[in-house]
């Protein structure tokens, strides 16, 4: 690899690896295939991703790929009919444990709006850009994926 | 649920340590990597690299050698460096290189951030702040001058296998020849897209492909997009084309009365436009065909693996309207890649020549159709350590040598070999490790493209072109 594309796996890794790989784990609820997911994503970022005009424009990208390889993959009919033989949740900690399951309970469709719009603080508009949705479906989402998670949000506004 | 209680969990939710170390490795090796049909071809060609040929040409019924003389200038090149002042707009400064190479040493504003080059046309991307596409400027680089074109932006709507796709496509006209930018209809997406290429002497359309998918899942499907008015045209309608279905591949004859398809699943197919006729290339030839493309005459070039292993290559070519295909070469024996010694075959898609290194050193072109061979003579430079890329119209071969000292590229030679006239000019560079250089390409059809940057600042970066 060039020390160009070093660099440039390594910036973008140390500012949106976390993210990437959060996103994938939201999706699907799998270390191992959110890893898999996660390298293809950074393997596409020197491959073929386009002039970034920043950082967040870049990070916009990564997520979209990783939407669009999640989604892929929960097609897929060998996740299909391998994804009741496995009950490996992300986190330890019981509270945490918890929230996963809450997480992975939810229909796949509003897994990713709940997590970009609360988690990563993306706008509506930005959420339905990320995913090609409707502002008016992301919202809809938003709603139902609230209510289904029973998500207090404190003193932040309602959508 | 709070939303602190979400976002708590969601904070300790961390990749494995381990895991950017990994990823890293995997980019460092290239074929454990998935990839699209758009590296297909390259890789293919470079898989290809073959033999121990001199037993196989002897082989050839009729050998016919011609020359193809070497010239290694006396002057090498000091390759500038980026100035300290990044210029406003690209500027363009012209020189004559030992005597003979003329270069166009073209300065690009900023970290040349949307500035690309395509069919002999310089032309920058301005973005909206979402990154999407919003104008595009054109140029050409004609003796010390930068040119400014007209461009055009046409808008148009396809549909295809349930998808809608919807884009612009930012285009001029330059000695009769059309250059394009398309940001396809996916955007940021991956699981679809589109894409828009010129076709060669026509300035009224293009190729639109729509494709989805990726990996094992890609397809892709051809339209004749109408520059003038955005309308689109299906190329296949009526041809039978979905016995080749999912397509992975369309090569078109350049007029539009043929393809060959490619398809995974079923192997290769000959579309016949005008006779509305799809059918498989090994049904039509009789041969287990490995690999097949147009030459620039129209006729079929085909390659087959003759022994079980596929360690050699039998090639062939073959008019639709003409017969029984004919074999031009015979058991050019592949050598596998990841050798130390390069020495063999290899063969270019898109033209109809191929380059053997034999192992005593020689060098041969041949000439896949016609079965003639072109021998090198002088006092060759290392071949084996070099990298060959043909040019557009397969009738110029680039030569490269990298890792000069420099960073990045490190081009410390550069030559074109001429397979028309039989010219090989080689011109030695000397560059400095404060420049970057980054990629290496064809212009148009005879001058080479090399992009280059200050180490040390990616703001100040230069595209050199040279005609040889």
């Amino acid at each position: 690899m060039e020390e160009e594309a070093v660099r440039r796996f390594e910036a973008a890794w140390d500012a949106h690896g976390a993210a990437v790989y959060r996103l994938a784990m939201v999706y699907l609820g799998r270390a191992a295939d959110a890893e898999d997911v996660t390298q293809e994503v950074f393997c596409r970022l020197l491959d073929r991703a386009p002039d970034f005009t920043g950082g967040e424009h870049e990070k916009r990208w990564l997520l979209r790929v990783t939407a669009n390889l999640c989604r892929d993959q929960l097609k897929g009919a060998w996740r299909q009919k391998t994804a009741a033989l496995e009950a490996d949740l992300p986190a330890r900690d019981p509270e945490d444990r918890g929230v996963w399951e809450a997480v992975l309970a939810l229909p796949e469709t509003y897994r990713a709006p709940i997590h970009l719009h609360y988690y990563e603080g993306f706008s509506v508009s930005e959420v339905a850009a990320l995913l090609r949705l409707t502002p008016s479906a992301v919202k809809m989402r938003l709603k139902r994926g609230r209510e289904m998670l029973k998500l207090e949000l404190g003193e932040e506004a309602h959508i | 649920m709070t939303l602190e209680e979400y976002r708590g969990a969601l904070d300790r939710t961390l990749p494995p340590p381990d895991l950017k170390g990994r990823i890293r490795r995997a980019l460092e090796t290239p074929p454990a990597r998935p990839r699209r049909r758009a590296l297909r071809a390259a890789l293919a060609a470079l898989a290809a690299a073959a033999c121990l040929l001199t037993a196989a040409l002897a082989a050839s019924p009729e050998l016919r050698t011609a020359v193809l003389t070497f010239f290694r200038l006396e002057q090498a090149e000091q390759v500038p460096l980026p100035g300290e002042s990044p210029p406003d707009g690209p500027e363009l400064t012209h020189a004559l290189v030992a005597g003979q190479v003329e270069a166009q040493y073209i300065r690009l504003p900023g970290a040349g951030t949307g500035y690309s080059y395509g069919n002999g046309v310089l032309f920058q991307v301005e973005r909206e702040e979402d990154g999407a596409p919003k104008a595009v400027r054109w140029w050409v680089a004609e003796g010390d001058a930068l040119v400014p074109l007209e461009g055009r932006a046409t808008g148009f709507s396809a549909a295809w296998a349930g998808l809608e796709y919807t884009d612009t496509v930012y285009w001029c006209v330059y000695k009769g020849e059309v250059s394009c930018y398309c940001a396809g209809s996916a955007g940021m997406a991956v699981d679809y897209n589109c894409t828009v290429s010129p076709l060669p002497g026509r300035t009224d359309a293009a190729i639109l492909t729509l494709s989805q998918g990726s990996q094992m899942g890609y397809q892709e499907y051809p339209m004749l997009l109408d520059l003038e008015t955005g309308a689109v045209t299906d190329l296949l309608a009526g041809t039978g084309w979905e016995g080749a279905a999912p397509l992975r591949e369309v090569q078109w004859r350049p007029d539009l009365s043929a393809a060959i398809l490619s398809s995974d699943n079923a192997g290769w197919f000959y579309c016949d436009r005008a006779g509305k006729t799809t059918a498989s290339l090994d049904a039509l030839t009789g041969l287990e065909v490995f690999s097949a493309w147009f030459a620039p005459d129209g006729a079929l070039l085909l390659l087959t693996r003759p022994d079980p292993e596929g360690s050699c290559y039998d090639v062939w070519t073959w008019d639709p309207a003409g017969g029984p295909p004919v074999r031009t070469f015979q058991g050019l024996p592949r050598w596998p890649a990841g050798e130390d010694a390069p020495c063999g075959f290899q063969f270019f898609f898109g033209g109809s020549r191929g380059l053997c290194l034999t192992e005593d050193g020689r060098a041969l072109v041949l000439d896949l159709a016609s079965g003639e061979t072109a021998a090198m003579t002088g006092p060759l430079p290392d071949l084996s350590a070099a990298s060959f890329l043909p040019s557009p119209a397969g009738d110029k071969l680039l030569y490269a040598v990298y890792g000069g000292g420099a960073d990045g590229l490190g081009i410390s030679a550069l030559g074109v070999a001429d397979l028309e006239t039989g010219v090989f000019t080689l011109l030695d560079r000397k560059s400095s490790p404060a420049l970057h250089e980054s990629s290496l390409g064809w212009f148009d059809r005879d001058r080479v493209a090399v992009r280059g940057r200050a180490a040390d600042d990616m703001g100040r970066s230069w595209l050199y072109l040279y005609r040889f």
